[in-house]
């Protein structure tokens, strides 16, 4: 099965949350890391890197939801959530191994790493300044 | 937001859109609001000092580099304005929780902490926070917050706390933001100490305003790119500030014994970039910014030292706590980094105190038990014990932590010629003797000795100017002063600026991608030239004048013993000569008082002050 998630080097991690930055301009159209689907971890000392949907093989957000919002897509090989339709109970969250879904507090909808599908490639990518960030197809505006 | 600890009552003021053209946000709008609430009868530590947090234009937004907040607020160490700044959460959250400060005035019945969220504020009992130190603070209220937020939680929360020597008014405790950064300077802990506020939480998830975020995403890529390729950038990037030190110690330049020398041989290799490198083990950046000059450091002890980690040391820790007291040590400057992180003290001040009571002991100047406490140059368990002797006020730190002029007025017998500090606040670690722009530099900023508004090192000593001359100095310092004047009220982290390097065209630019208004370089000029003027009426109207634009005998009258600018004096009539240029080049009068010409030419005449009248204005 074909996925390809975003992937970070860590040893380039600065913790400088310009992802979370670009990635809720991608997604919202605003500088709002709290509307971002990929986070970076509190840390005081070394910075470890951020949080992000990896697509997983055998993802338990997919049993976890009560609604049977998440889905494999058959075509790219990604966990698809239909976000429309979540009703914000949060199952989905403590599910996630890598605690990389998070609730939207402008919709109180689940949210997660879609890798930018239809926004031209991973917007966190183009913009993280160390390069530390790869995954999907071209950034935006290239494709 | 205004926050009354005393009644517990919290509004909201809307500010007048028009100021952020004449003032822009942070140090302008400081200026701003000190002009119209800090009074000549408000006591620094008394309810109605207030504490301004305030952002800027560009604070959380990912120009470079909008991660800071600024404290305003009238100095417990000057009692004149003071302005500290630090890098943390707070700014952005704050600007995500819809606000572009928070002020806070009063004093808390008891022991208190606030939290800032989308919907206003609350205040909660601090009982079982207050005597915890920092760092550890910082660590519970992030439980507290609703959610409960630890480390591995995502980031987005940001904490100011004070130590034990906020609490117990030490008046140079500080401000800690996130644990390993600090609003160090002037004395801003005591202010929130007195109002017994022990630690502020903020966090908002509306958006960070900004007209156009994707062209500030792709300007600031841009210019990241260019970080990439410059070598000041990239050497900034790899080594941070402690790089300074191998240049500042080259040019004799590096405070050394209290200031008795410049140059400190045993620091290279130790102190300096390589020493620091050595110990290196990630690097990380504030808020939005690629440059990542912050170091983490890390030292595993033997037998009884434990392991010890800590964000830094920066370059005026090493040089502060580090060459200033004697010490060649990077495990002492790191401990002892860690130790006023965790009290919360100013690595600074603390570094000059120590230094300064150092060399009392040598001279035999102290008496009695003091004379016992008192550690010599070099006496690293010593300086250990009386840093925490300072956080409690306990003996010999007890008097120190009143700060180093209040100290040797205490001790006397001409100690006050080697105290060194402007209008009471410590000396950095920049000898203005081998600079002597630096001396004029040091001697007119209004929050006391401070390398923060001017560095003119970086043309004295690195750029070919004579470094030993007073001709044309006040002009390098005027344009300093103004350029950092408006990185420092756009509230930008001005790292970028000088080592990408950007310009303030540059700076222009992103003030209208995220404003959507243009303005102009001549905006800036008139600007920092407002802005100046407005703090000098400020301190004018606190009690502090020409006679307070002064430096320590030391460095007016004796002479380095070695390094470049061995022998070399600047004098009493050196300095004046500077101070009547700058005042001219101000518009000011020769006692330092704005003439009236400038202030209408400033727009600066009819604001309501707290004090009009002749002994402000200049004739």
């Amino acid at each position: 099965m074909a996925t390809r998630s975003l992937a970070v080097d860590g040893g380039r991690c600065i913790g400088c949350r310009v992802c979370e930055a670009a990635c809720s301009v991608g997604w919202a159209g605003e500088f709002n890391p709290k509307r971002a689907r990929i986070r970076v971890p509190q840390t005081f000392l070394e910075p470890r890197p951020p949080a992000f949907c990896r697509h997983c093989p055998e993802a338990p957000c997919i049993e976890a939801c009560p609604q049977g919002l998440y889905r494999r897509s058959p075509d790219s090989g990604l966990v698809e959530l239909d976000e429309e339709a979540c009703t914000g109970c949060g199952e989905c969250l403590e599910s996630c191994p890598f605690h990389a879904i998070f609730l939207d507090p402008a919709t109180n909808r689940a949210m997660k790493c879609d890798l930018c599908s239809g926004r031209g490639g991973p917007w966190c990518a183009r913009y993280c300044p160390r390069g530390a960030l790869e995954g999907g197809g071209a950034g935006p505006g290239e494709g | 937001m205004w926050v009354n600890l005393s009644t517990g009552r919290s509004w909201e003021e809307g500010l007048d859109p028009a100021l952020w053209r004449l003032y822009l946000g942070g140090r302008g709008l400081g200026s701003y609001l000190a002009r119209r609430h800090l009074r000549p009868d408000v006591a620094p530590l008394g309810e109605r000092n207030p504490l301004f947090f305030l952002t800027g234009p560009l604070t959380g937004t990912v120009a470079p580099v909008g991660s800071k907040f600024v404290v305003v607020t009238r100095s417990p160490a000057t009692e004149g304005f003071l302005d500290s700044y630090a890098s943390g959460a707070l700014a952005v959250e704050l600007r995500q929780c819809g606000y572009d400060g928070l002020a806070v005035v009063g004093r808390a019945a008891a022991p208190s902490w606030l939290e800032v969220a989308d919907g206003g504020v609350k205040l909660h009992a601090a009982s079982e926070l207050w005597g915890l130190d920092a760092l550890e603070a910082d660590a519970r209220v992030r439980e507290l917050v609703a959610g409960g937020l630890g480390p591995g939680e995502p980031a987005g929360c940001g904490v100011l706390a004070i130590g034990p020597a906020g609490e117990n008014l030490v008046s140079f405790a500080g401000i800690n933001s996130d644990q390993g950064r600090q609003a160090g300077r002037g004395g801003a802990g005591a202010v929130m100490g007195a109002k017994r506020l022990k630690a502020i939480a903020v966090r908002g998830t509306g958006p960070v305003p900004a007209e156009d975020p994707r062209g500030i995403l792709e300007l600031a890529r841009e210019h990241n790119l260019k970080l990439a390729e410059s070598p000041l950038g990239k050497a900034r990037s790899r080594f941070g500030t402690p790089l300074t030190l191998d240049i500042t110690n080259r040019a004799g330049m590096l405070p050394t014994r209290n200031f008795s020398s410049g140059v400190f041989p045993e620091a290279q290799g130790e102190l300096d970039s390589v020493g620091v490198e050595r110990r290196t083990v990630a690097s990380r950046s504030c808020f939005g910014c690629g440059v990542a000059c912050s170091k983490v450091t890390r030292f595993a002890g033997s037998g009884m030292e434990p392991l010890l980690a800590v964000e830094g040391p920066e370059y005026e820790t090493l040089g502060m706590l580090g060459s200033n007291l004697g010490i060649a040590s990077l495990p002492f400057v790191m401990r002892a980094n860690h130790l006023c992180d965790r009290l919360g003290l100013d690595t600074i001040s603390t570094g000059a105190v120590v230094g300064f009571a150092m060399e009392c002991a040598e001279r035999g100047l102290l008496g009695g038990e003091w004379a016992q406490e008192a550690p010599r140059f070099g006496d690293e368990a010593g300086a250990l014990r009386l840093i925490e002797d300072i956080a409690f006020r306990r003996g010999l730190g007890g008097l120190l932590a009143r700060g180093v002029r209040a100290a040797a007025q205490v001790v006397g017998q001409g100690s006050d010629r080697f105290a060194m500090h402007s209008k009471g606040l410590e000396f950095p670690a920049y000898e203005p003797r081998a600079a002597f722009g630096a001396a004029l530099a040091y001697a007119v900023s209004p929050r006391g000795a401070c390398h923060r508004r001017a560095w003119p090192p970086a043309r004295e000593v690195l750029g070919g100017v004579p470094p030993f001359t007073v001709e044309g100095k006040a002009q390098l310092v005027k344009e300093m002063y103004d350029e950092n004047c408006v990185l420092h009220s756009l509230l930008v982290c001005d790292f970028p600026f000088k080592f990408i390097p950007l310009t303030l065209q540059d700076y222009a630019r992103y003030v209208e991608l995220a404003l959507g208004q243009a303005v102009t370089l001549e905006d800036f000029s008139r600007l920092a030239d407002r802005v100046e003027t407005c703090i000098r009426l400020v301190n004018l109207a606190l009690g502090l004048g020409r006679e307070q634009d002064t430096l320590p005998a030391r460095t007016l009258e004796e002479p380095l013993p070695e390094g470049p600018p061995a022998g070399k004096i600047l004098g009493r009539e050196g300095l004046d000569r500077m101070l009547d240029e700058y005042y001219a080049l101000r518009g000011w009068d020769r006692e330092g008082r704005p003439r009236p010409e400038t202030l209408q030419r400033l727009g600066l005449e009819d604001e309501g002050g707290p004090d009009g009248g002749d002994q402000i204005v200049g004739r």
